[in-house]
């Protein structure tokens, strides 16, 4: 308990420290020039440049590669590579907002779908237009990325991000559980209604034996394929509203409970973790992202293949990408300009199609062979895009993220849906209107 | 130390200290004073920076809505106006009272009852193995106490719920049940802390005159008598200050939920600390925290004052 005190002390102290810095994030700089021939910088200048990365410790290693690679080409030139290994989106960002009214904002910032409108709220980024336009190498790459990933950031006709990785959403099974029930692989166009009689065919024993149909993963991109799929979000088509009331979003917030409450075909989500379950033969489905595909083969586990998402009204799921900013206030916005176009190119996109953590941004790096050679259908992580649409992540999604997992934990501990959605809605409510 | 003049060629020091020669005590007093204040200097310098200029500083952003990237604008009580509309913060207070009402009565109650026992006449080398094996959760950091409790009361594997069902019981979700995710808390708050309490009862113990509880048994008294007539009122200021202590720590309970419970189900089992770091660092909604933050010192000050007023009417200051 004496530690509480400490922390409520810290917190007053960050807050002091914090009013005495915050003037000097507002300082303007140069920037790119969006007319004349781009130039880059030469090959001797002597710079530092801070980049804030996140991700796992795979990831990692792809990161220290493009540094070193840098460093051979500006040799000069410090590259201070800060990683955070990501529990929660919120952290995070939260970190880099800290950082940013610190006025210690990293030159190159690695962010997500998640943060990028909390970023270009408070203009935390550079546009890229200069870049784009007047570097001929930027095209080519450019050309080579679904306009879908690049469609997310961008702002009032500017370009502020690119992308290098994105995760899509889709169901993995276990292809010998499939096999041994006599389960036939669904359709593409398979249906809710399908996912439920495989999963109640597959949920068999009881105890510490019991095999699930699914593990569902418990986290607001993990739910929210299912409220696309049946054509609904948590926030409105333009991210200002807040639509967690929403009828259809209640009605698909029961159809997860009922999952583990009503059908039992998967377990309560609290305190299991669907990425054990389901390469350890516990669980014949589960849904997640690329970065499974990474931990899995660690474990020495490689009976599984991907489906597309289930079909509830609409065929659907949610993606969301990572991408590179420079920060606004940088004082090397060129040399943070190379460095993102070392991380985001064809050497490196292919680096990121091996790491397992994500899928490369780029069409050429997600149909190579590596990335291509496991699972059978790995072509459907790209693919999906095609029906995908982004995670709804408005300015407040600090709030809208946690708001809705407290909501989904009163709801899986058997409270009303009604009244536990009411209150998150009205948090991020209150959260949109600042 | 110096002696300042010898002292037999002068009268006995008059109690105000200022006889003798002025001049020589002043220079003399005024480095002792120097060095004085430059012992209690990192003390008050950490008091200035760590407790009394944040204090200030929450205050002022407690009128103020700053979100950290922007200036603070001045918004007079806005945001204590806002703390009557938030539901969520009577929920969080609501869970805070609770355990600060659990903590008083349970830490309090068993540390007593402990003590009790542990002054009994054993042999000496138990009493100090017993004092040992209460007082150990406190050594140990909340977070692992936490973490290991977490695994206790896990409704599957959890040997909590092991028994339980090995006694005919109901599995209890411990964790993620509104109800008992709170009883989760209480219990590791009440396990954790109960060794200090104990010890100061103990000691506070030791103290009763043994002559007096003898006295009282030959004048026929039994042993309820004399526990509520002699020792109850002899450790009162024991009981004061384990009191004081238990009710600040409680308010101002906050790692145990995390780990436990993350606050969940909900709000279920949030407290008003964990509320407000949540307002000032993902939302980034600093004035409103720190108003929170504000009223939360007030009411602690206040209970405590209340406490010291009230002492005069039972504790015993002999």
């Amino acid at each position: 308990m004496r530690k509480a005190v400490r922390t409520s002390i810290a917190t007053a102290a960050a807050a002091a420290l914090l009013a005495l810095t915050a003037c000097g994030s507002a300082t303007e700089s140069a920037g790119p020039a969006v007319d004349g021939p781009y130039a880059a910088p030469a090959k001797d200048i002597t710079a530092t440049i801070s980049v804030s990365n996140w991700g796992d410790p795979g990831d990692k290693a792809v990161y220290d590669g493009v540094a070193e690679r840098f460093k051979e080409k500006h040799p000069n030139v410090t590259v201070n590579n800060n990683f955070t290994p990501i529990t929660t989106w919120t952290e995070y960002v939260n970190k880099l907002v800290t950082q940013a009214a610190a006025g210690q904002a990293p030159d190159v910032i690695n962010i997500a779908t998640e943060g990028v409108e909390l970023g270009l709220a408070n203009e935390l980024f550079s546009p890229l237009d200069g870049f784009l336009k007047n570097d001929p190498e930027a095209k080519a790459l450019r050309e080579d990325i679904d306009p879908k990933l690049l469609a997310g950031f961008g702002k009032d006709g500017s370009t502020y991000l690119m992308p290098n990785t994105f995760n899509t959403m889709v169901i993995y099974y276990n292809t010998k559980m499939f096999e041994a029930a006599g389960i036939e692989r669904p359709s593409d166009d398979w249906t809710w209604d399908d996912f439920l009689e495989i999963s109640k065919k597959l949920t068999t024993g009881s105890g510490a034996d019991k095999v699930y149909g699914f593990a569902m993963p418990y986290y607001s991109f993990g739910i929210t394929p299912w409220l696309y799929s049946n054509g609904t979000s948590m926030m409105s088509e333009d991210l200002k509203t807040a639509q967690l009331t929403d009828p259809k979003v209640q009605e698909t917030v029961e159809w997860v409970r009922d999952l583990a409450t009503k059908y039992g075909v998967a377990p309560q989500p609290k305190g299991s973790d669907p990425y054990q379950l389901f390469p350890a033969g516990k669980a014949a489905m589960t849904g997640a992202g690329h970065f499974v595909t990474g931990g899995f083969a660690k474990a020495g586990f490689s009976d599984y293949d991907i489906l597309p998402w289930p079909k509830g009204t609409t065929k659907s799921t949610v993606f969301g990408a990572g991408a590179f900013a420079i920060s606004k206030t940088s004082k090397n916005q060129e040399l943070s300009w190379e460095f993102i176009k070392m991380l985001t190119d064809q050497q490196t996109q292919k680096k990121w199609a091996d790491a397992g953590s994500a899928v490369p941004s780029t069409k050429t790096a997600a149909s190579s062979p590596e990335f291509l050679s496991s699972p059978k259908h790995a072509e459907e992580f790209y693919n999906s895009l095609s029906y995908a649409k982004p995670v709804a992540a408005p300015g407040a999604y600090n709030v809208l993220d946690p708001a809705f997992m407290r909501a989904m934990d009163e709801i899986m501990s058997g409270q009303d849906i009604g009244s536990s959605l009411e209150k998150a809605q009205k948090d991020v409510e209150e959260a949109l209107q600042k | 130390m110096t002696l300042t003049a010898p002292q037999t060629q002068l009268p006995p020091a008059p109690p105000s200290g200022r006889g003798g020669h002025p001049g020589r005590l002043t220079a003399t007093r005024r480095r002792e004073a120097l060095t004085g204040y430059l012992f209690t200097a990192p003390t008050i310098i950490g008091f200035l920076v760590f407790v009394l200029g944040p204090l200030v500083a929450a205050i002022y952003l407690s009128l103020t809505k700053y979100n950290i990237l922007t200036a603070p604008k001045f918004v007079g009580f806005e945001n204590y106006a806002r703390m009557f509309r938030d539901e969520r913060l009577a929920t969080t207070y609501g869970n805070t009272v609770l355990y600060v009402g659990a903590a008083v009565v349970l830490i309090n109650g068993f540390a007593l009852l402990f003590a009790v026992l542990i002054n009994q006449r054993l042999p000496r080398v138990l009493t100090y193995v017993f004092r040992s094996a209460y007082f150990f959760p406190y050594l140990v950091a909340l977070v692992y106490v936490s973490i290991i409790w977490q695994a206790l009361f896990q409704k599957d594997t959890g040997i909590l719920n092991y028994y339980i069902a090995a006694l005919g019981g109901e599995r209890i979700d411990w964790l993620n049940s509104s109800e008992f995710s709170k009883v989760s808390v209480i219990i590791v708050d009440t396990w954790r802390n109960v060794g200090f309490a104990m010890l100061i009862f103990v000691a506070a113990l030791q103290e009763v005159p043994k002559d007096m509880v003898e006295a009282a048994r030959m004048d026929g008294a039994n042993e309820w008598q004399v526990f509520r007539r002699i020792v109850l009122p002899m450790i009162s200021q024991a009981t004061f200050f384990n009191i004081t202590i238990t009710i600040i720590g409680a308010f101002q309970i906050y790692e145990s939920i995390i780990v436990l419970t993350r606050g969940g189900p909900g709000d279920a089992s949030r407290s008003v600390v964990m509320y407000i770091a949540e307002v000032a660092f993902n939302k980034f909604d600093m004035g409103y925290a720190s108003a929170i933050a504000v009223t939360l010192f007030l009411i602690i000050m206040l209970v405590t004052l209340v406490q010291f007023r009230l002492r005069k009417s039972w504790v015993n200051n002999e």
